[in-house]
């Protein structure tokens, strides 16, 4: 099949892509929308339904970008190659699970899998929901709201009873049995709650594998969550033809991801002439709305993240205390051996993942990478900012080769 | 300039050649300091076919040389003691058409003038029996004993490992900017970070081998070749032994390549490379069809112009060898034990003169 050509393919049907595909679509844009989820705006109630003039496309996984511009695309229909004039990404975040131990039990599940999982269930399961602050508590609060038992809401954050309470490991063979949970600053006795699934609300991380693959200038940010594109202008990457916004940029709120999206939109216009006679107030005026609405998101999101990263540090530090403790749970890589391998010589996530096979198994290092990239900042001192990140594969997510075809 | 240290060797590249390199000398004696612009085993070693192949190597004395060393990995990998999933049963090349029949029947006629040559045509029955599950499409196959494959990280990472114990210094993520030398002979190596004193050098430098051999005033005629390469995630065991194209891990993991592309340096993968492979194999392997896409990589491996080996010491730089060729992960412990050879004794066993890096090359197709 040739490639297709379209102006615009927005990839990402959650609040920041939902707004640039309208936004795009209304000012005459000739665009594509790529969801991976069977539904647009999932993570983001109320936000516009995908507007009528654009090819939208659920249950799609963009998958690969190539350097010559061409987006990898299968659809439930068939396999495309896009080629965009302008690339918006708005691929979000995704929650990862930090590594107490026991955390490979699959009964211990992202928020994601706990949502999907409450709702397509019919049975009332015995829930511990561990997660910091409010954000954590609205976890425990959509569990309850599907008919689910949440038996404990355990708050990390510093400001909570007993100056925070952490999970510290979980116990059972089969099934889950019981979580140990303990106050952050270890004084107090553990407890252990019995309950059927551990929600793990404490990390996410911005989706960056296709900003990566585009070859966008990267940076680490620990207020945005990890890596992100270096981005100017509110939306604008180093790349001229690549924009992103949302959670893809650097965690925000909701409301961030809206206004990026349709900052991104009108500059997609721009940038396919869509726009006549001089653009620059108006741009301007999503500009400042985009930065404002990310300024403001930025006092909440700084506490969260930063607390995040002070657990991962938490975990990651007991885990080479317990060597038996697993760091990549698809390749069941334990603390013990990132620790043989830095000692043969690794200096960097790469030559772990390459001596161990960390990072190789089929999450493609979404909870991994990061705990990786601190175990080596712990045991060689240099800070995980300076370290080069393990490299980035396609496809975004394994996909069947019948696909391919 | 700052003088790092002062050693017996120095090897240029951490692959799978100059890991086997320094393994080789170390176990005779010899200090090593094994030098690389990235990690170790980060370049073509981790990103190759990873098979053990001798049938399709021509001419015959290349074939030779290919099969001395696939014999050779077995008590490497007992001394090595490590799981680096060697699995040497065998390896088919499968043929779809007449043509592709009358070529592996010509082939082997050319192969077999060596008294070695193990490979055989086998009709299409033979070939469905030793392995079921190919496509009916397939007509036959040039079968050979003595082919395999190698987890090639897990290799490299235990030849690393091993060549630490011994002693042998790796300097990653130094980048080899010049090789002193005093009245031609070779004295060191110079790096971004320092100079190391040596009166020997190892170029194993495998696609950057024609930079490093420039630094002693060779025109040494190999350049990089970019090959794709797919890998799904495990699937229940189906295959037997390895194919040229597809090849299945002790793991599961499917291995399925690869391509052949003049590409310079860039290491990405394109959608017609992935496409490519992956009509190519579920041709061959109709059930890949259900195998699920976990990885595409590209590897960017060393191509000598006539796509022979380039082995041994360069005639008018006293103390200088190069030991690069387009399958390095076969030929690893070859090199390995001739450079050893050279360095420690002057002289080797095993017939090189046909790989002189110095000899003129001109283009070959090559197999």
């Amino acid at each position: 099949m040739p490639p297709m050509e379209v102006e615009c393919l927005v990839i990402g049907g959650g609040a920041a892509g939902l707004a640039a595909a309208s936004e795009a679509a209304r000012l005459g844009v000739d665009v594509m929308l790529v969801e991976e989820g069977k539904i647009f705006g999932a993570g983001a109630p109320g936000a516009v339904s995908a507007a009528a003039q654009m090819t939208a496309l659920t249950s799609s996984l963009a998958w690969a970008i190539f350097p010559d511009r061409t987006v990898g695309v299968v659809t439930p229909a068939e396999s495309l190659d896009v080629i965009p004039r302008v690339l918006v990404l708005a691929t979000g975040s995704e929650d990862r699970l930090l590594p107490f131990g026991g955390w490979e039990h699959p009964s211990v599940v992202t928020v994601q899998d706990a949502l999907d999982l409450a709702r397509n269930t019919s049975a009332r399961l015995r829930w511990v929901v561990a997660g910091i602050g409010e954000m954590g508590a609205g976890v425990a609060q959509a569990l309850r709201s599907v008919g689910q038992d949440v038996v404990a809401y355990a708050d990390a954050s510093a400001g909570a009873s007993l100056g925070g309470t952490v999970v510290t490991r979980v116990l059972g063979r089969d099934r889950l049995d019981e979580v140990e949970l303990q106050a952050r600053a270890g004084l107090s006795k553990p407890i252990r709650l019995a309950a059927d699934y551990l929600c793990v609300a404490y990390a996410r991380s911005p989706r960056s594998t296709l900003a990566w693959l585009s070859g966008c200038a990267m940076e680490y940010g620990a207020v945005q969550g990890g890596y992100v594109p270096v981005v100017r202008d509110g939306v604008m990457t180093s790349r001229e033809d690549v924009l992103v916004a949302g959670d893809a940029a650097g965690l925000c709120l909701v409301e961030t991801a809206a206004a990026e999206g349709r900052l991104a939109g009108f500059v997609a216009a721009e940038r396919v002439g869509k726009i006549q006679g001089s653009a620059g107030p108006e741009r301007r005026a999503l500009v400042d709305a985009a930065q404002a609405a990310r300024r403001q998101g930025a006092s909440v999101l700084r506490t969260w993240t930063s607390t995040m990263w002070e657990l991962e540090e938490h975990y990651v530090r007991g885990a080479m205390i317990q060597p038996e403790t697993v760091l990549c749970r698809c390749e069941t890589v334990a603390a013990r051996q990132v620790g043989v391998a830095v000692d043969d010589g690794a200096l960097t996530p790469g030559d772990v993942k390459r001596m161990t096979r960390a990072g190789m198994g089929e999450c493609q290092g979404t909870h991994c990478r990061s705990l990786i990239a601190r175990a080596v900042s712990v045991l060689t001192g240099q800070p995980v900012e300076a370290e080069p990140p393990m490299s980035f594969r396609p496809p975004v997510k394994p996909l069947a080769l019948s696909q391919l075809l | 300039m700052k003088t790092l240290g002062e050693t017996d060797v120095v090897v240029v590249g951490s692959g799978a050649v100059g890991t086997s390199v320094a393994y080789h000398l170390a176990k005779r004696g010899k200090r090593v300091t094994v030098v690389d612009r990235a990690g170790t085993g980060a370049g073509t070693s981790a990103a190759t076919f990873a098979l053990i192949w001798v049938h399709s190597k021509e001419p015959a004395h290349y074939m030779e040389l290919s099969l001395r060393s696939a014999r050779m990995f077995p008590p490497l990998v007992r001394e090595l003691d490590a799981d680096v999933h060697l699995d040497q049963p065998g390896g088919l090349t499968l043929c779809l058409t007449e043509d592709d029949m009358a070529k592996g029947h010509a082939m082997v006629a050319r192969q077999s003038v060596s008294r070695l040559y193990a490979g055989r045509v086998l009709d299409a029955a033979e070939t469905h029996r030793l392995q079921p599950g190919l496509s009916p499409e397939v007509q036959g196959a040039i079968y050979s004993p003595e082919d395999g494959h190698i987890d090639s990280i897990r290799y490299v990472t235990a030849l690393a490992r091993a060549a630490r114990r011994l002693g042998v210094e790796f300097r990653s993520y130094t980048e080899v900017t010049g090789i002193e030398r005093k009245d031609g002979m070779v004295t060191g190596v110079l790096t971004e970070l320092g100079r190391i004193a040596a009166p020997h050098v190892v170029n194993a430098a495998g696609p950057h081998a024609a930079a490093v051999a420039k630094m002693v005033g060779i025109e040494l005629p190999v350049y990089p070749v970019r090959g794709q390469v797919l890998v799904t995630l495990p699937m229940p065991r189906t295959l037997r032994m390895p194919m040229s194209g597809v090849r299945q891990n002790p793991t599961g993991h499917f291995f399925l390549g690869f391509t052949r592309e003049d590409a310079g340096y860039d290491a990405s993968v394109t959608a017609a490379g992935i496409r490519n492979i992956v009509r190519s194999a579920v041709r061959r392997v109709p059930i890949l069809k259900e195998a699920r896409l976990l990885r595409a990589f590209a590897g960017i491996r060393s191509m000598p112009l006539d796509g022979l080996p380039c082995l041994g010491p360069v005639p008018g730089v006293p103390g200088f060898y190069i030991a690069v060729s387009h399958s390095g992960i076969t030929l690893s412990p070859l090199h390995g034990a001739v450079i050893a050879d050279l360095i420690c004794t002057g002289r080797t066993e095993i017939p090189i003169e046909p790989f002189d890096p110095l000899r003129p090359q001109r283009a070959e197709v090559v197999t």
